[in-house]
């Protein structure tokens, strides 16, 4: 073996090299720009700025339905996204209601977290700001549709165990109606099918956050004006959380946009190891050719 | 020989992951950050915190092991994962769904048709039992003798399905289908106030949506043979577009499972090893 690897060329061992290495040296460079933090700069797409727009113009007699259902996979990408758009919506005191899923507990783990550390800096109270569900089953459509017709009659309780009409808040939040704009942050932008059978029935728009891999397939219903806003990975979550900055919202730099400084490194290192194993493989091509002739 | 250098070798990382962990734990002490942690998450204490950051980090450690290879130490935190992540989603099913919303409101409606008689709404709820029954008709897949009887639920869950799914993609397509028709050569009545040269890019855009469209389309049509010059070249320009649009999904993905990992090396680095700021 050590003899093979010792007729083997340097191009040849780059080509064949183990990726255990490749992984170590990956994962230093994720360390070594998690712990420096470079200031990168911080896209801008449009989809966000509409996003924003449209909360900017939001009604204040009316709710924000949000439906969390990300997970531990990708919550580097959505709790971004959903921390900076609750923080705007409490900065515009627009209540808002959480759905999460029985499908994916997760998310109303997850999202209750952020949720009470948000509310609490901001002053919020649950109850009268905001208000998180219990779980509710995933049935799809039918789901949907009896949620959009009467809120009251089919969520019963709210994660803490009161009856809905207990609460302020939702004493004028009773269907779809009520609702200015539904928020789906997930993995999956299409998981729940709010498009089908809320946004093209009651024309409530809709806007989502989802994660970098799914984002390409909400593209076609931006175009169509299906969906409104689109928080689209890290990337989406560093521009809103740029935003709310910007209008003075919060001081403190969101997650996404930590996570965009360390990918642009991190992708940075991907693209030169690719050049250089490209290079390797042709390299050794020229000198298999040379010891032919 | 080799093996021998390359476990004193991991060893050697393990000490001083180990060490960094214990330096960072005395740091935990009398950190602010950890106290305004703390007090975020309304735990009970900085025991309590540091342990579950101590599990969760280990968890983690656990399952990018796996990188390194096979390992019983990733096999462990594998299975208890699956079992906790089981053990998690049953408990809110039967606590949020089967206890809240089906039994206390089944429970409430007959309390109160027999103290103030009957109302249509009590009625509706008291009928959520007949979904319980019929739904408890799954079971019968266990029994080889009475699994006809699961065709019950099976049909009904198909039909429903089968008229929503038909209700979700009409729903979803027609706007997708009228979102086509693009203009591209759109003038200034269509554009009005637009200049001339915005104009004339709006147009380019639509004329790349409108070919990439219809080439696409052609590619995956298979009615006729595609020795038809227009069929051929059009279906060639759309495998060039459905390679641009797999190149581009394949860069979102690793973005994606760049970010998980980000996400991970963050928590160890800032709230475990607290090296970074938090």
């Amino acid at each position: 073996m050590a003899e093979e690897n010792k007729k083997r060329s340097l191009w040849d061992r780059i080509q064949f090299c183990d990726p255990r290495i490749l992984y170590a040296l990956f994962a230093v460079v994720v360390i070594v720009f998690e712990m420096v933090q470079v200031k990168m700069p911080v896209p801008n797409p449009v989809w966000v700025g509409k996003l924003y727009d449209k909360v900017e113009s939001l009604p204040l007699d009316k709710a924000v339905l949000i439906d969390c259902d990300y997970g531990a996979g990708n919550r580097g990408e959505c709790e971004g996204q959903f921390k900076a758009f609750i923080q705007h919506l409490f900065s515009r005191n627009i209540k808002f209601m959480v759905v999460t899923w029985t499908t994916n507990v997760e998310g109303q783990k997850l999202g209750r977290q952020v949720l009470d550390e948000v509310a609490k800096k901001m002053g919020k109270v649950d109850g009268e700001d905001y208000v998180m569900f219990q779980a509710i089953v995933n049935a799809g459509g039918v789901t949907l549709q009896s949620l959009a017709k009467d809120i009251h009659g089919f969520v019963v309780k709210d994660i803490n165990g009161r009856d809905l009409g207990d609460i302020p808040m939702m004493k004028n939040f009773r269907s779809i109606n009520d609702v200015s704009l539904i928020y789906r942050v997930a993995y999956s932008w299409g998981g729940i099918p709010w498009i089908g059978f809320v946004q093209s029935v009651y024309g409530t728009p809709l806007a989502a956050g989802s994660a970098g891999i799914e984002s390409s397939t909400a593209y076609p219903y931006l175009d169509s004006g299906q969906l409104c806003g689109l928080l689209a990975g890290a990337a989406g979550a560093a521009a809103y959380e740029k935003r709310i900055i910007d209008a003075g919202i919060t001081e403190e730099t969101g997650i996404g946009t930590k996570t965009v400084s360390v990918q642009s490194f991190a992708t940075l290192f991907v693209v030169v190891s690719i050049l250089i194993s490209n290079f390797a493989m042709f390299m050794s091509k020229v000198q298999s050719r040379r010891a032919n002739i | 020989m080799q093996k021998t250098s390359s476990k004193i070798f991991w060893l050697l990382i393990a000490a001083a992951v180990l060490g960094l962990a214990a330096w960072g734990e005395v740091k935990a002490l009398h950190s602010p950050a950890v106290t305004a942690r703390i007090a975020d998450l309304e735990l009970p204490g900085h025991f309590i915190y540091r342990l579950q950051t101590w599990v969760a980090a280990l968890s983690c450690i656990a399952v990018y092991s796996f990188l390194f290879k096979e390992n019983p130490f990733y096999r462990f935190f594998e299975h208890a994962l699956l079992g906790c992540a089981t053990g998690y989603s049953c408990a809110v099913v039967m606590r949020q769904n089967l206890y809240s919303q089906w039994l206390v409101p089944i429970k409430k409606s007959i309390v109160n048709v027999m103290a103030n008689g009957y109302t249509p709404e009590d009625a509706a709820t008291i009928a959520l039992i007949f979904a319980g029954v019929i739904g408890l008709l799954w079971y019968f897949q266990y029994s080889k003798k009475y699994f006809w009887v699961s065709r019950i639920a099976m049909c009904i869950s198909l039909g429903a399905g089968a008229g929503l799914a038909f209700k979700d993609t009409f729903n979803q397509l027609i706007p997708q289908i009228t979102g086509t028709f693009k203009n591209i050569c759109p003038s200034e009545y269509a554009m009005p106030g637009v200049p001339l040269i915005d104009r004339f890019y709006a147009g380019c855009e639509n004329a790349i949506f409108v070919i990439g469209t219809v080439s696409v389309l052609m590619y995956f049509f298979f009615a006729f043979g595609n020795k038809n010059a227009i069929v051929k070249s059009s279906s060639k320009i759309g495998r060039w577009y459905l390679m641009i649009a797999l190149g581009a999904f394949f860069g979102n993905t690793f973005m994606s499972r760049l970010s998980a990992l980000i996400e991970r090396v963050h928590f160890l680095m800032a709230e475990w090893l607290l090296m970074s700021q938090m």
